[in-house]
């Protein structure tokens, strides 16, 4: 039980937790409400609004977006750009995450890391980014441009698709590296006070040296990680939950699931920090 | 001498007995001939898998119907459609086909069909061209005249004999080969046109080139195909197994086998050494499946899915009258070969681990045995209007999957939850342009959106016509279509005909104007689209001023004062072009409810009330009668919304917001 514990690090700091939470809700709300405005004057009085409460949605929201998909529209735009403004935030967060952790203090480390660390921490951000790119080109194109040459002379499709779950794993580890290598770049960083790229290249050096150690840990975080997604799935399809209440108790339930999803980060990265001593 | 006299006799019966069709399997469920068995062909083919050839004769044993004296027929020549990219179906297309460069083929790649002798009633060679009644390209090869020598007059038989030999391409569309010896023969052999009355009463060859957006057409008959082929191949197709695999002692290796099929308007077959048999059996029809290895687990799926069809159609449209179905689940390298029908042979499309939620091979092998009724059995002409098997078949595919696995019947999967009639309605009503074409034309006039129009309107009007009659009038309906025209070549009128009947026989909203309705969606491009677009509740007043009390003469003065009664009004619009009579619901605040009827023609439409309740919600055609309303959601307006939808949605895109920004900045 006691490796268990590791877990629970992210509950006990629920400031910073909730402090990061209300950063991602206030962003994604702005696209919740607009979702709202728009659904509610297209179809905002139309009977139909009771099919998609109960869960019968398909021929509603295909109706919708056939005739109001154009109001719709610009939101997916919105998200692309929103996506792409959170990655930046998303560096000064972690920073502070990291800050936090490191020099335990929650009450102001988190602004003060971010503050300092931002630009840093946006560098290793940017090369951890290019380099999962340039590998997932490795492991992905030579696959895709054989494919419809397989598609025509294979026997089966079966090694295509085990040939797929293997690339898929094999990719999977790469991000998991990945993820190790930018997270003690960043202790490196913040720790040891070393320069972007000598604590770049020393977290990848530490994460090819240690992730498989760590791996037992981070796969736990992963399977917390899809019990999460699958009991989302399975709450989602309940139909006591179309009512009015139902509704509100289901928001509460998402909302709590992304908290824990912070807290598990912020545990995450106490244990790598913990297993990063004399490292 | 006797002995002499007895072995000639002898002999003589064992050439008469060669002459005549012993035949071992049953292919029909009767022995009585079911269509009129015009055009009949006894094929010997030798196939060399080496050269995807087969090469040999064709009997050909055509009756004239007609009143004319035939003096030449004409012949789909279809495999020439892939002899080169001058032919009519490749030209135009540039050298991209279907996802496919043909600008780097081999030799080998390209496929053809010819007739190197063709001779009538014994005589000499016949004189023969190529023709091209459609599009006067000169390089098409796809139809073959060729000049009788003897006429044949009304009522006569012609015996026509042909030495032919038929290469197959490297597959583009359906008939070809694939990799590791797949080889699918359709369309493969020269095949007579369908001497017919036009439209207009005019007798003629209707025998079309072989056009891009365009099927195939011909009259019922018999045929005996014997193949001789390489032991290491499975074969099957159309019609029962007489012989099958039997060894030819003079050939080593080389195996024989025969297939009869009877009342059929064509006949296709596969060979390949890759494939398993799985046999079954619903009733009377011996189900034989083809799969790769790889799709076993896959087999009971196809399975329940061409027995449920059989089952359906029995109990909704007429009994399967041939005793055999064989089903192709073709392999990966010949799936290019999947996705059709021929006479009780068809071709599915499966994938390995195919997640038993999405249903989509399922609906495919129901879509593609509903052919065997529509374009089989009522053997419409697919090129001129192939709204009367493609729509009438998508339509059955819907109705047989909801009737088989519910609600979610194409999808259900990761909380996706898909109807097939709804998926249907919707690949039309999502058309960029939903007027682009009327549904009863030609399939080459259709320029865009074949799909939408001619699969997805039509089964969308059938089940249009299907909720306004009810499942039993509607049933009724279509038996009498089935009886009337099996094994005919059925068109518009005698749908037409026999849906006006109906709807007069079952008086509804729709009947007062089938007619109407029915050249409106069928040969127009009309769209419907019926919206409430607001509702108001105000107090009613009492008369105020100098009012006439009882009709006399004195007059009391009243002030201004409000009654107990609301004035209500809702605003109805047809925002579309098609007029249809409609059913509204009212509901009111006491929770009762009143119907209307609306004759669908003003562009705005006004309901008033005065009541001493108010007006909750207008729903024009509240039970989806009309599933042709290309939008529901505009089709009611309550006063009183459930916004907890919205919200739903609303919460659902916060949620999956913050899921997307904390994924996508892992490394940040």
């Amino acid at each position: 039980m006691n490796n268990l514990k590791f877990l629970f690090y992210g509950f006990g700091r629920k400031r910073l937790v909730t402090t990061i939470y209300l950063i991602q809700l206030t962003l994604a709300v702005t696209i919740g409400l607009q979702v709202y405005q728009v659904i509610d004057a297209s179809i905002g009085h139309s009977v139909s609004l009771e099919g998609i409460r109960l869960g019968n949605a398909h021929m509603v929201i295909n109706d919708l977006l056939n005739v109001h998909g154009a109001s719709l529209s610009p939101l997916i735009g919105q998200v692309r750009w929103l996506i792409l403004t959170y990655l930046l935030l998303a560096a000064f967060i972690h920073a502070g995450m990291w800050y936090t952790v490191i020099h335990r203090n929650e009450r102001s480390g988190f602004w003060i890391g971010g503050s300092i660390y931002f630009g840093r921490c946006v560098l290793i951000g940017i090369i951890f980014l290019v380099l999962l790119l340039i590998l997932s080109a490795i492991i992905w194109l030579p696959f895709l441009s054989k494919f419809g040459y397989w598609m025509e002379h294979l026997m089966s499709e079966a090694p295509l698709v085990w040939g797929i779950g293997a690339l898929l794993f094999l990719w999977s580890v790469v991000c998991v590296h990945l993820f190790v290598a930018s997270c003690y770049s960043r202790i490196y960083l913040i720790r040891d006070k070393m320069s972007v790229f000598r604590s770049v290249l020393k977290g990848i050096k530490t994460s090819v040296k240690k992730t498989i150690f760590l791996l037992p840990a981070l796969m736990l975080v992963l399977f917390v990680l899809i019990v999460l997604y699958a009991l989302h799935s399975f709450i989602d399809d309940w139909r006591i939950l179309s009512s009015s209440i139902g509704i509100i108790v289901l928001f509460i339930i998402q909302q709590i699931i992304i908290w824990i999803k912070i807290s598990l980060r912020l545990s995450t990265y106490h244990y790598l920090l913990t297993k990063a001593e004399g490292v | 001498m006797r002995h002499c006299l007895t072995c000639f006799i002898l002999l003589l019966l064992a050439s008469n007995l060669w002459g005549q069709v012993s035949i071992h399997c049953a292919p029909t469920r009767t022995t009585e001939a079911l269509s009129p068995r015009i055009a009949n062909y006894k094929i010997d083919v030798n196939f060399t898998h080496e050269e995807h050839k087969v090469t040999g004769s064709e009997d050909i044993t055509w009756h004239n119907v007609s009143p004319d004296t035939i003096y030449f027929v004409r012949l789909y020549m279809y495999l020439n459609a892939f002899k080169n990219s001058q032919s009519s179906y490749l030209s135009g297309a540039g050298l991209n086909v279907m996802g496919q460069d043909l600008s780097n083929r081999k030799p080998e790649d390209w496929g053809w069909v010819s007739v190197k002798k063709a001779v009538q009633q014994g005589g000499k060679d016949l004189t023969r061209a190529y023709v091209q009644p459609d599009d006067n390209n000169i390089h098409d090869e796809s139809v073959l005249q060729i000049e009788l020598d003897s006429p044949v007059l009304p009522g006569g038989i012609l015996n026509l004999s042909l030495s032919f030999e038929s290469k197959l391409p490297r597959t583009i569309a359906r008939s070809g080969y694939g990799e590791h010896d797949f080889n699918h023969f359709v369309h493969w052999y020269p095949k007579m046109g369908v001497y017919e009355q036009d439209i207009d009463g005019n007798w003629g060859w209707n025998c079309h080139q072989f056009l891009r957006q365009m099927e195939f057409y011909g009259d019922h008959g018999n045929y005996d195909v014997t193949i001789e082929s390489d032991q290491k191949f499975v074969l099957g197709g159309s019609g029962c197994r007489d012989i099958y695999k039997e060894t030819l002692p003079e050939k080593d290796g080389r195996v024989v086998s025969r297939f009869i099929a009877h009342d059929v308007i064509d006949f296709g077959w596969v060979a390949s050494p890759n494939l398993l048999e799985y046999e079954d059996t619903w009733e009377h029809v011996e189900i034989r499946l083809l799969s790769p290895a790889a799709h076993h687990n896959l087999v009971p799926r196809l399975l329940q899915a061409a027995k449920h069809s059989l089952s359906y159609f029995k109990e909704h449209l007429g009994e399967y009258p041939y005793n055999t179905l064989t089903i192709l689940d073709p392999p990966l390298h010949g799936l290019r070969s999947g996705f059709m029908e021929y006479p009780t042979y068809i071709t599915g499309g499966s994938f390995y681990a195919f997640p038993k939620g999405i249903r989509s091979m399922e609906s495919l092998i129901v879509h593609e045995f509903s052919h065997q009724y529509f374009m089989q059995i009522l053997a419409n002409n697919e090129k001129e209007e192939p709204w009367l098997d493609e729509g009438f078949v998508t339509f059955y595919e819907d109705c047989i999957m909801e009737d088989a696995y519910g609600d979610a019947s194409l999808a259900d999967f990761l909380g996706y939850r898909v109807r097939n009639s709804a998926f249907t309605r919707n690949e039309y009503t999502s058309l960029p342009n939903p007027r682009v074409s009327p549904i009863a034309v030609p399939g080459w006039k259709v320029n865009d959106a074949y799909k939408g129009i001619i699969y997805s309107k039509t089964a969308t009007i059938l089940q249009t016509l299907k909720r306004y009659l009810g499942e039993e009038h509607f049933d009724e309906m279509m038996k009498e279509y089935f009886v009337k025209n099996q094994f005919t070549h059925p068109r518009k009128a005698d749908f037409v005909e026999i849906v006006q009947k109906e709807f007069d026989r079952h008086q509804n909203v729709l009947s007062p104007v089938i007619d109407q309705f029915l050249i409106d969606v069928l040969d127009d491009t009309k769209v419907c689209d019926y919206a409430v677009t607001n509702i108001t509740n105000s107090i009613a007043i009492k008369p105020t001023g100098w009012v006439n009390e009882d009709n006399k003469d004195t007059m009391t003065f009243q002030s201004y004062s409000r009654s107990d009664f609301f004035q209500s009004s809702a605003r109805l619009e047809r925002k579309g072009d098609l007029i249809v009579p409609l059913e509204i619901e009212l509901k009111w605040s006491d929770g009762s409810t009143t119907q209307e009827v609306w004759d669908g023609i003003q562009t705005v439409f006004l309901l008033r009330y005065e009541k001493p309740v108010q007006l909750i919600s207008v729903e024009i055609d509240p039970k989806r009668k009309l599933f042709l309303d290309i939008d529901f959601n505009n089709n009611s307006y309550t006063t009183e919304p459930s916004k907890g939808g919205i919200w739903k949605y609303a919460f659902r895109s916060i949620y999956w917001v913050q899921n997307a920004i904390q994924s996508t900045s892992f490394l940040m």
